[in-house]
């Protein structure tokens, strides 16, 4: 699906990115507060949903080739990482939704896992 | 391309953490390696940038583009760690709050790295620092098991000639260190690490044999004398003459991925 069907889905505000989310697609994402988890057990290409709001959560975006990232429970980015994501071209959208809920939504709405089960 | 790459890293300097290494993804990226390996360097920098940013005063990275390998040694002044095993573990953490606030410290960290990497060695002194060296294998053909160079691979490569013919110079070069102070190289080189020095006097390989270093290159074009070889075979010290400049001499090593001790 598109980053505009996830963001009515989740009733999220777009923080950035407005005139990409009606090309970005999802179809796998990876829910996580820990940075190195998702460094550890994500495919590129997910979306990622997370309570963090630093800017190492945009330098892991880049380096994961992720697509985006939804702040969940209404968590507002910090202002470096707002600005870091606009230089990078990183869509950013915030719910709020818990995460358990934003999961919810988007899996019942057909997005997949981007990792099942770590080894 | 160069075949080397440097760079430096400031500690506690939480804002640009993850700055060089998505850097070094780019690079990567621009000289065209498989998806798979830029992933796997980008996150192993990740993680080692990280690690400098949280425990250490300051570090620095060389990257070596090798024919069948990228390795990256990572250096840093800081804390070091107590015990390499129990930092391996996942879940193992000694981070501060403020560190568990960026999603990091979660014990993740040398886990992550050696799951990324196809090689990993990691020397470490408590309250003086660490070094990591990684490699990341470019393809599955010609795969080798080691990270080794020999005194051979770099006879070969720069056409250093061999002053003594039928020592061993198939030993692993763990290293090298260059320097024209006996007591300087006897304080800092390790076992196994190649000598660069402009020295000739015979008590250099007095030195090399203490240390149990795998050979000397004497660079600068200035030929040591019979004594000299005499000591070198009677200590089994492989030595090796050029003409290149000790600076040249220590980048050549650089291209063969051979890095400074610690």
């Amino acid at each position: 699906m598109k980053l505009s069907e996830v963001k009515k889905l989740l009733n999220a505000d777009v923080i950035f990115g407005e005139e990409v989310i009606d090309q970005v697609e999802v179809e796998t994402a990876f829910a996580s507060d820990l940075l190195s988890d998702v460094l550890a057990y994500s495919k590129e290409n997910a979306l990622f949903l997370t309570g963090l709001t630093n800017p190492q959560v945009i330098r892991t975006v880049e380096v994961l080739d992720l697509v985006g990232v939804v702040f969940v429970r209404g968590k507002v980015p910090q202002m470096e990482t707002v600005e870091l994501a606009k230089r990078k071209g990183i869509p950013l959208l915030r719910t709020k939704c818990i995460l358990f809920e934003t999961c919810g939504r988007l899996y019942g709405a057909g997005i997949k896992a981007s990792r099942i089960m770590v080894d | 391309m160069h075949p080397v790459q440097f760079y430096h890293l400031k500690g506690k300097d939480f804002f640009n953490a993850g700055r060089t290494s998505t850097t070094i993804k780019r690079f990567l990226r621009e000289k065209e390696y498989p998806p798979q390996v830029i992933q796997r360097v980008a996150i192993i920098a990740y993680e080692a940038e990280i690690n400098i940013v949280c425990y250490t005063d300051y570090g620095y990275f060389f990257l070596y583009f090798l024919d069948d390998r990228v390795r990256i040694v990572v250096k840093d002044r800081g804390q070091g760690i107590e015990d390499i095993d129990q930092a391996m573990q996942e879940g193992f953490s000694t981070a501060s709050d403020e560190i568990r606030k960026l999603g990091f410290g979660a014990g993740m960290g040398l886990a992550n790295i050696k799951k990324n990497a196809d090689k990993l060695h990691i020397q470490s002194v408590p309250g003086v620092g660490t070094v990591l060296k990684i490699d990341v294998l470019v393809n599955s053909e010609g795969r080798s098991d080691s990270m080794a160079t020999t005194l051979r691979e770099i006879m070969t490569r720069a056409d250093l000639e061999n002053l003594t013919e039928g020592l061993d110079i198939d030993k692993v070069v763990t290293g090298g260190y260059a320097g024209d102070l006996l007591s300087d190289v006897n304080a800092n080189s390790s076992a196994g690490n190649v000598w660069v020095t402009v020295l000739t006097h015979p008590n250099v390989t007095a030195v090399a044999g203490l240390k149990d270093l795998t050979g000397v290159i004497i660079a600068g074009g200035i030929r040591p004398g019979a004594d000299f070889v005499e000591k070198a075979y009677a200590e089994k010290i492989p030595i090796m003459f050029t003409e290149m400049s000790a600076f040249d001499v220590v980048a050549m090593l650089s291209t063969l991925g051979v890095s400074g001790n610690s």
